[in-house]
């Protein structure tokens, strides 16, 4: 009798173990490619104007103060992407914009069944516009630098904004 | 889905204990140990189909049909080879994810019987299973569009992806005697994967063989075995 209670709760044991399911979704699925503002030495720089950077029409960063670094999403299926960014100093009215294209090839990520799924990112070429700053325009991009390509759930820094900045 | 794992985890319920009860009814028998007796080498030669993945194969998204071949070497040791056909057909309710795959795999391995007297009706066994698969599979879901750009889409259709997998398992099992050469008996394993392949798109969902693939899991099966 004791032998087969104890079979009985073992078995039924195992049968909850068999139907329990857990899912292995990522805590955070937005993929997004982490940039970082830097001057010329290779120290961290914080932009003071208002950043905004948008897309075609769409806004997809707006009136970040004081930001030394974004996180921008890419598109799903474009093998570049055009990001324009507007940069609006304290009082003015009308802003300076840099622009910087991203070559890229993109590639759909699977995870379960049960996990939204996405679309990871690989980082191939990057061009970028000149402008000079002045006394009004103070922060001009001057160079766009590729440090991980792989654009995908880890947080790990892919481009580096070295800045001109105006004294 | 919350439907088809209620099912899947009350016939499971069901079937072991069956498993108990058959077991059950034959421990009053022949309980003593049959000490000095003499066996032959190969005692006797099994064939058996595992009928709860059959069940599962038709009312759950997947399941396995499978079946194998066992040798008796004097009571003690148990060598088998598992073969079958692991099948899924699902769609996700809320991704709206669609996995279908369907491939042969085979496991290896041997029991070894607790039971003192050899020559008892009832088995209990423990053992060791490896087992491995290579496959394909097909995965497509409705395209999302892209937030921020308005002509770009996420696309998702893909056929024929490579995988293949090994694992190994550990099993404990009951078995006993009903009638002449028909006995029953269930099995609860646990797996534990030991390679798979993973692609660019990610890894497989479903492992024919081995079942979700997770790095381990426990499932369980209950044979219908034929001794001669």
């Amino acid at each position: 009798m004791k032998h087969t209670l104890l079979n009985t709760i073992l078995l039924l044991f195992v049968a909850v173990l068999m139907s329990c399911g857990s899912s292995d979704c990522p805590l955070t699925n937005t993929v997004m490619q982490k940039v970082g503002f830097y001057n010329f030495d290779g120290s961290q720089l914080t932009v003071d104007d208002t950043l905004t950077v948008m897309v075609s029409d769409s806004v997809i960063l707006n009136r970040l103060t004081g930001g030394t670094s974004v996180r921008l999403p890419m598109s799903y299926s474009a093998p570049a992407d055009t990001l324009v960014f507007c940069f609006t100093p304290t009082g003015a009215t009308m802003p300076a914009t840099d622009t910087i294209v991203i070559n890229k090839t993109n590639t759909p990520h699977f995870v379960s069944l049960d996990c939204a799924r996405s679309m990871f990112h690989t980082i191939t070429a990057v061009s970028w516009s000149r402008r000079s700053p002045n006394d009004t325009y103070t922060y001009a991009i001057d160079s766009v630098a590729l440090i991980n390509p792989e654009v995908n759930y880890d947080e790990k820094e892919n481009l580096q904004i070295y800045f001109s900045v105006y004294h | 889905m919350m439907k088809r794992k209620i099912f899947r985890y009350i016939f499971l319920c069901i079937i072991e204990m069956a498993g108990i009860v058959a077991t059950h009814a034959q421990s009053h028998k022949h309980s003593e140990a049959v000490i000095g007796d003499t066996v032959d080498f190969i005692m006797e030669k099994q064939v058996f189909v595992n009928a709860a993945g059959i069940v599962l194969w038709q009312f759950s998204d997947y399941g396995e049909i499978e079946g194998g071949l066992r040798l008796n070497i004097k009571g003690k040791y148990f060598p088998t080879v598992e073969a079958g056909l692991g099948v899924c057909d699902k769609t996700h309710d809320e991704t709206d994810i669609h996995y279908k795959t369907s491939a042969p795999f085979l496991r290896i391995g041997c029991d070894y019987n607790f039971m003192k007297n050899r020559k008892s009706p009832n088995r209990i066994f423990g053992g060791l299973r490896f087992g491995f698969t290579s496959f394909k599979y097909d995965m497509d879901a409705p395209p999302l569009d892209d937030p921020y750009w308005n002509d770009s889409q996420l696309d998702f259709n893909f056929r024929k992806v490579k995988g293949n997998a090994s694992w190994c398992e550990f099993v404990f099992g009951l078995e006993t005697k009903i009638w002449q050469h028909l006995r029953l008996g269930w099995t609860a394993r646990y797996k534990r994967r030991l390679s798979h392949k993973t692609t660019d798109l990610g890894k497989a969902w479903y492992v024919p063989g081995y079942g979700e693939n997770n790095g381990h899991l426990f499932t369980g099966t209950f044979n219908v075995v034929f001794s001669f």
